[in-house]
């Protein structure tokens, strides 16, 4: 059955590979400024997407980059470098791509890691987030590349990223 | 926990899935990694229940071996395995595939327990491809109860779970192992698995 939304957290996204997940609000992007987080997402069915949605917590300073990416780490679509929005809620921003059956990665990287805040999952421990397929990578600016070329997580950290059959909820 | 019914995570049985579980479920598309605790297992029904997080503790008996069903929505080729330690290392582990009448279709081999420390993780080449809608044992071996692995350690596995053990004289993983009825063990499961890609 199709949902009206595919979560990083959901059934279809991390939280199908492990338990005891709690989530923690207003974190700092853990992993660093310009370090960008792969999240594994499951598609079990024709998907449109029109937006991608990240988890903000209080403080908004900074800019995010969403995307996805296909399982070969080709990304299929970004919003490109967005102006934080929505203080302690979700973000959502307009991507329009069509997702068919299969495995992908949702992807998000943060301009600074000091100040501005997110939601976010900790798994138990750095291996138990790198066995759940969650990857980084380090990049130069605020975008995500046209090729993912990740390397193994150097924090839990899983932010809350989902897309959505809508751009605004 | 907010859309877990929705998740393919019943009991499998000997006969294949069960009628619990939905046609949109078992149309749905395995994921990335596949293991006891994935939705693919028996384990993540089972935990629900379980009141306190995973910890670490000792592999219960020399040359134990366990046996965890699953059934996958989707075919899957893994390219290695895992296994999470806990706070020591010991001796040598093999991970492996079984089908349902108890036959080894592929394991690791005996290799050596690494990476000390609670959450070390010890990563082995294993290839092998699912075929969809099959039911599957995925075993795990140990030759010694010094080595620690994290995971859950329950009174007693539910025999309705259809979890095996196999004690002494087993390791490595046999080419095969007697599936009658399932046996109740307090021996902690540890988090082990397979993978689509390789962990980086």
């Amino acid at each position: 059955m199709l949902q009206r939304r595919l979560h990083g957290f959901g059934p279809y996204g991390i939280r199908g590979h492990s338990q005891q997940l709690g989530w923690t609000n207003n974190v700092v992007w853990t992993p660093g400024a310009n370090v960008a987080i792969y999240l594994p997402l499951i598609v079990p069915d024709t998907f449109p997407v029109a937006g991608i949605a990240i988890h903000n917590g209080s403080n908004l300073t900074g800019n995010v980059c969403l995307g996805i990416y296909s399982e070969a780490g080709t990304r299929l679509a970004t919003t490109g470098t967005t102006a934080r929005a929505t203080a302690s809620s979700l973000q959502f921003i307009a991507l329009s791509v069509t997702l068919t059956r299969g495995r992908y990665f949702l992807a998000g990287v943060a301009s600074e890691a000091a100040l501005g805040t997110y939601l976010r999952i900790a798994p138990g421990s750095v291996a138990l987030t790198r066995i759940l397929q969650v990857r980084q990578e380090t990049l130069g600016s605020t975008v995500l590349p046209a090729t993912m070329t990740p390397v193994a997580v150097a924090t839990a950290f899983v932010p809350s990223i989902l897309v959505s059959q809508s751009a605004t909820i | 926990m907010p859309g877990w019914g929705e998740e393919w995570s019943q009991q499998a049985s000997a006969t294949g899935p069960t009628a619990t579980q939905t046609q949109a479920q078992l149309t749905s598309l395995a994921g990335y990694n596949v293991s006891p605790w994935s939705y693919e297992g028996v384990m993540p029904t089972w935990a629900e229940s379980f009141s306190s997080g995973p910890a670490d503790a000792t592999w219960q008996a020399i040359n134990r071996i366990l046996l965890f069903p699953v059934v996958l929505p989707s075919a899957l080729t893994v390219v290695q395995s895992y296994v999470v330690n806990g706070a020591a290392v010991s001796g040598n582990s093999d991970i492996g595939v079984y089908d349902s009448s108890g036959t080894r279709l592929a394991h690791t081999g005996s290799f050596s327990n690494v990476t000390a420390g609670i959450a070390g993780l010890t990563l082995t080449a294993l290839s092998f491809t699912f075929s969809a809608n099959t039911l599957y044992y995925l075993s795990i071996g140990c030759d010694n109860t010094t080595q620690r692995f994290r995971g859950l350690q329950p009174s007693s596995f539910s025999g309705s779970l259809q979890v095996y053990a196999a004690s002494a004289g087993a390791f490595p993983l046999p080419a095969t192992v007697t599936l009658t009825v399932p046996t109740v063990t307090t021996d902690i499961a540890p988090e082990f698995g397979l993978t689509s890609l390789a962990v980086v």
